[in-house]
């Protein structure tokens, strides 16, 4: 549909950087993201990534770089800017004493989607998110998901080259979750850039083409998910959790030739099935008491670890 | 520059009628002043002199109390603004293609609106109260500074709503600035009753050219001095409205 001829990209930030007062929210930080792409910022809470879409959105001014939307300058040009992306923000943002329709409505009109067209998308929309019922019920008798659903829903009313969406199933029921995620792969389709941010593994992993992995303000990481976790380089992890510290038990499996700590006793080992009896008896051996194994293939979990020494929540 | 007015002033004013029981309540502030604190005080005040003339007490606390109602509409921008702020609707608004000074414009044409429908309220409770008619012909002065009153009240009150973020503060010290918006001022009172500091503030405040103008539309004539008032008011409208459109460009969420 839009699909560009000549492969601009759909964002491209160079040194983007947010300071407040002393604290260095985002920390230089460059990407490109192509056209028809979805792009991932995975993080912990806090690492940047909110104040990063607010850059993105005009709505904070960068404290240095650049950052260019579909041909235009946040900045310079914020007005174009605003003109070509949409936003999904981590607040409710739904007007309290509305109705449901009428928000969807109001929502429609602020993005300047003509009347007909409207109407329609927002009919169409309330079905597909199952909100017939609700139509006419005030947001401030709503359930907390219900109102996220609104919120959420409304998003799609027009149609943006650029598509920012800040958490957007914090707070979802899992049937509304795959429906964001089928609109969220459908409008890509379409030749819409979707960035995506999250700290849910999962969701960056079954949704995300490519994932930028952000910590304290600065991108760590940047490629597909399964080019991110082939860098564990395979294999199988085992996650053990002992009684009382682990510290001790860490550093005796550290001298193991078979086995990598990723941190916090996530083990990354060639076949679990081969190594695990070896093991088991090899912590026991060392006074470790076992209070859980698991075993599981690498996730992005893994690969946070890996890169921070830090669990991600 | 006006991108999405129309949509903003719809959205305003959707919320305004959705809240219908704040046109009354915000109407029953100026009715019980008549009631309470005016016929209280005729017993005081025999008669008050005004362009030559000896009116009621009464009469002469109607465009005052008028200028109150339009108060309370600016003031709602206030509490409008510090809610979309809280919401996230600010942000939102923010990151879609209507501007800034658009979204500032909507909650202005809002309020002057809330003002009008104000005005009529009040005239139509408050005129049998203290026995006056009015014609036609006092409409467009008493409509015109309507509407300035009603920019300036918005004006201030979103440039306060902008800079502070917290619900007590916010809450503190627009209860505190309304004390001497009143009192400092000829709403309840002529200046020339008033000690001359008083005076001298009373000056400094808009709210005593919105209730002189009013009070000129509603029970006097467009004299020298009311037109120079009314001059006043328009420079007040013009400074306090710059400023807030200055004030949402650098408003951060």
């Amino acid at each position: 549909m839009r699909k560009n001829s000549h492969r601009v990209p759909a964002i491209e930030c160079v040194n983007l950087t947010k300071k407040f007062g002393d604290l260095t929210a985002v920390d230089h930080i460059s990407f490109e993201v192509k056209e028809g792409e979805i792009f991932g910022l995975l993080g912990p809470n806090g690492a940047g990534k909110t104040t990063t879409i607010r850059m993105l959105t005009t709505v904070l001014p960068p404290t240095e770089g650049t950052a260019i939307i579909a041909g235009h300058d946040v900045v310079k040009e914020s007005d174009r800017v605003r003109e070509k992306i949409g936003v999904i923000l981590q607040l409710p943002a739904l007007d309290w004493f509305l109705s449901v329709y009428d928000n969807f409505d109001i929502y429609g009109r602020i993005q300047g989607v003509p009347k007909k067209e409207r109407k329609e998308r927002i009919d169409y929309l309330i079905k597909e998110f199952g909100l017939e019922e609700k139509e006419k019920t005030k947001i401030e008798l709503l359930s907390g998901g219900l109102e996220r659903r609104v919120q959420v829903a409304r998003a799609f009313i027009p149609e943006h080259e650029v598509l920012f969406l800040d958490e957007p199933t914090l707070g979802l029921d899992p049937q509304s979750r795959l429906k964001v995620w089928d609109l969220v792969r459908e409008h890509s389709k379409d030749g819409e850039t979707i960035v995506i941010t999250t700290h849910n593994m999962d969701e960056a992993d079954a949704l995300c083409d490519r994932i930028g992995i952000i910590d304290q303000g600065k991108i760590i990481a940047l490629d597909s998910p399964k080019a991110l976790k082939d860098r564990l380089g395979g294999g199988d992890i085992i996650k053990i959790d002992v009684e009382g510290d682990s510290k001790y038990i860490e550093q005796e499996i550290s001298k193991l030739d078979r086995v990598r700590n990723l941190g916090g006793l996530a083990l990354q080992v060639e076949n679990a099935d081969q190594i695990l009896p070896d093991l088991t008896q090899f912590i026991g051996s060392k006074g470790g008491k076992i209070k859980n194994i698991s075993v599981r293939k690498p996730t992005l979990e893994d690969v946070f670890i890996k890169l921070t020494g830090r669990e991600i929540r | 520059m006006m991108k999405g007015l129309r949509s903003l002033y719809y959205r305003e004013m959707r919320i305004w009628s959705r809240t219908y029981w704040m046109i009354v309540l915000s109407l029953s502030t100026p009715i019980l002043y008549i009631l309470l604190f005016g016929l209280a005080m005729t017993g005081l005040i025999q008669g008050i002199d005004y362009q030559g003339k000896e009116i009621d007490y009464l009469l002469f606390l109607l465009p005052g109390m008028i200028a109150m109602g339009i108060h309370g509409c600016g003031m709602n921008a206030c509490w409008t603004l510090f809610m979309d702020r809280q919401m996230g609707t600010l942000e939102q608004i923010l990151s879609s293609p209507v501007t800034r000074s658009a979204y500032g414009f909507g909650k202005i044409l809002s309020v002057v609106t809330q003002s009008f429908i104000q005005v009529f309220l009040i005239l139509v409770v408050g005129l049998p109260l203290v026995g006056k008619e009015i014609s036609i012909a006092n409409l467009p002065l008493l409509l015109f500074s309507a509407f300035l009153g009603g920019v300036c009240f918005c004006s201030f009150y979103m440039i306060l709503a902008s800079i502070i973020k917290t619900n007590d503060l916010l809450s503190t010290i627009s209860t505190l600035i309304m004390m001497p918006m009143m009192f400092c001022s000829s709403m309840f009172y002529p200046l020339d009753m008033i000690p001359s500091t008083l005076r001298y503030l009373a000056y400094a405040n808009p709210m005593t050219y919105i209730a002189n103008t009013l009070r000129a539309g509603l029970i006097g004539s467009l004299s020298k001095q009311v037109s120079i008032e009314l001059l006043v008011l328009c420079a007040f409208s013009i400074a306090l409205f710059s400023a807030s459109v200055l004030s949402l460009r650098r408003i951060r969420i």
